[in-house]
């Protein structure tokens, strides 16, 4: 249910400053608020202007960057969440393959399954989405592997080459997540290695 | 003789206003049912009523889809900014000069050929009225017709029933839905995607404005 009345927020500007200092001649904002005897009434003007003309504060990242790599041949990859919102809890996912020869391989898969361990476990966020480029296959692929429903299907929306291809949108949630992890979990129960090594092939053979 | 005096000062100013409008803007296109002109720094405090006294709208959140809270200064520089600079952006007035909404065309991808078309009335009915589809012909010649474009897209929020309706009436396609996207008033919102390309484009037969 909404409220709706004639009062509004919004965030206080420098327009405003005049307002607000006015206010702080009324014995009453020093008593209710700002009465802090340690502060001169100059040193509690002096912060509000502060206050107002500052920024709205960023102090969490908008974008984390990942690396993926390997004790043989060092760095392979590269895994960014960027528009991180942490208002949404959201972020979207860009992966970039430096090795070629790795592209299709199960190290992506593996980068991009830990990232979004990363992404749900340390960050605590809700979704993920990512665009990727219809003819980028292995990418796509990777990311319907660990769940994530395509959504939207832009079409003729990405130049290549004098070419206009389709754009997939995704998006996985949290608990799509958790869903393919307990999948997961029960595929490395199944103790040896032979044993996952041929559930890993048989899901590459059956994409869900 | 008093009375008489007050009417040509008002003319005068009338005028003026006209003219310095013209001279600094360029533009003020009048179609029946409403005025579409460039955005002046006194539409500013209208905006902010869109921004922080309305419902949440698809149109009016950033790049990480979540709802902003500009201040007066902001959006005089928003408007200050390459799309309004480059007349994409308008202000559509209804016929006695009441702001009543705002559209536009930006991020504008030349390469691909598409846009994404804003088209944004205080009042949601107003969608469903035809001071709606003036602003909107006007933006699709623009897009299909003057820029060339392929394709423009439009962004509706799961809760903006009346623009989701209208953007179907008019022949716009859902593509697909965010879900989940934006937490809003205490519960996940779904972000819709909606297209319309070029050969699809059906006038809507009200006064070309």
């Amino acid at each position: 249910m909404s409220i709706v009345t004639e009062t509004y927020l919004r965030r206080a500007e420098r327009d405003d400053l005049d307002t607000i200092l006015a206010w702080m001649e009324d014995p009453d904002f020093q008593f209710f608020l700002y009465g802090d005897a340690a502060q001169s009434s100059r040193q509690t003007r002096e912060k509000i202007i502060m206050m107002l003309g500052r920024s709205a504060p960023q102090s969490m990242p908008g974008a984390i960057y990942l690396v993926i790599e390997s004790k043989a041949d060092g760095l392979i990859g590269m895994i960014s969440l960027q528009n991180i919102s942490w208002r949404n809890r959201s972020c979207n996912i860009d992966v970039y393959m430096g090795a070629k020869e790795r592209r299709n391989s199960m190290t992506m898969a593996l980068g991009v399954y830990r990232a979004l361990e990363y992404a749900f476990d340390e960050l605590n966020l809700h979704r993920v989405g990512a665009f990727i480029y219809a003819f980028n296959r292995a990418s796509w692929r990777i990311i319907e592997k660990v769940g994530a429903v395509r959504e939207m299907t832009l079409e003729k929306h990405i130049l290549r080459d004098g070419v206009l291809h389709d754009g997939y949108g995704y998006g996985l949630l949290r608990d799509e997540f958790e869903l393919v992890r307990k999948r997961f979990a029960g595929a490395a129960a199944n103790a040896s290695l032979k044993a996952m090594v041929q559930f890993l092939a048989q899901e590459g053979d059956n994409p869900s | 003789m008093f009375v008489e005096w007050l009417c040509l000062v008002q003319q005068g100013l009338y005028l003026a206003r006209g003219k310095q409008r013209d001279e600094n803007k360029g533009i003020m296109i009048t179609g029946e049912h409403g005025i579409i002109r460039f955005p002046e720094p006194d539409d500013a405090l209208f905006l902010r009523q869109l921004y922080v006294a309305g419902p949440t709208r698809a149109a009016l959140l950033d790049p990480r889809r979540e709802p902003l809270m500009p201040t007066m200064r902001e959006i005089r520089e928003m408007l200050a900014r390459k799309d309004a600079a480059q007349g994409l952006m308008y202000t559509v007035e209804d016929t006695t000069g009441v702001l009543r909404g705002w559209c536009g065309l930006r991020g504008i991808n030349y390469e691909a050929r598409y846009a994404e078309l804003v088209l944004l009335f205080a009042d949601e009915t107003r969608y469903h009225a035809a001071i709606a589809d003036e602003p909107l012909d006007f933006l699709l010649a623009r897009a299909f017709t003057q820029l060339r474009l392929y394709k423009v897209v439009a962004l509706c929020l799961d809760t903006e029933t009346h623009l989701s309706q209208y953007l179907e009436r008019r022949s716009f396609v859902c593509v697909g839905a965010q879900r989940q996207a934006l937490f809003s008033g205490g519960a996940w919102h779904d972000l819709r995607t909606y297209a319309l390309t070029a050969h699809s484009c059906a006038p809507s037969g009200a006064t070309n404005p």
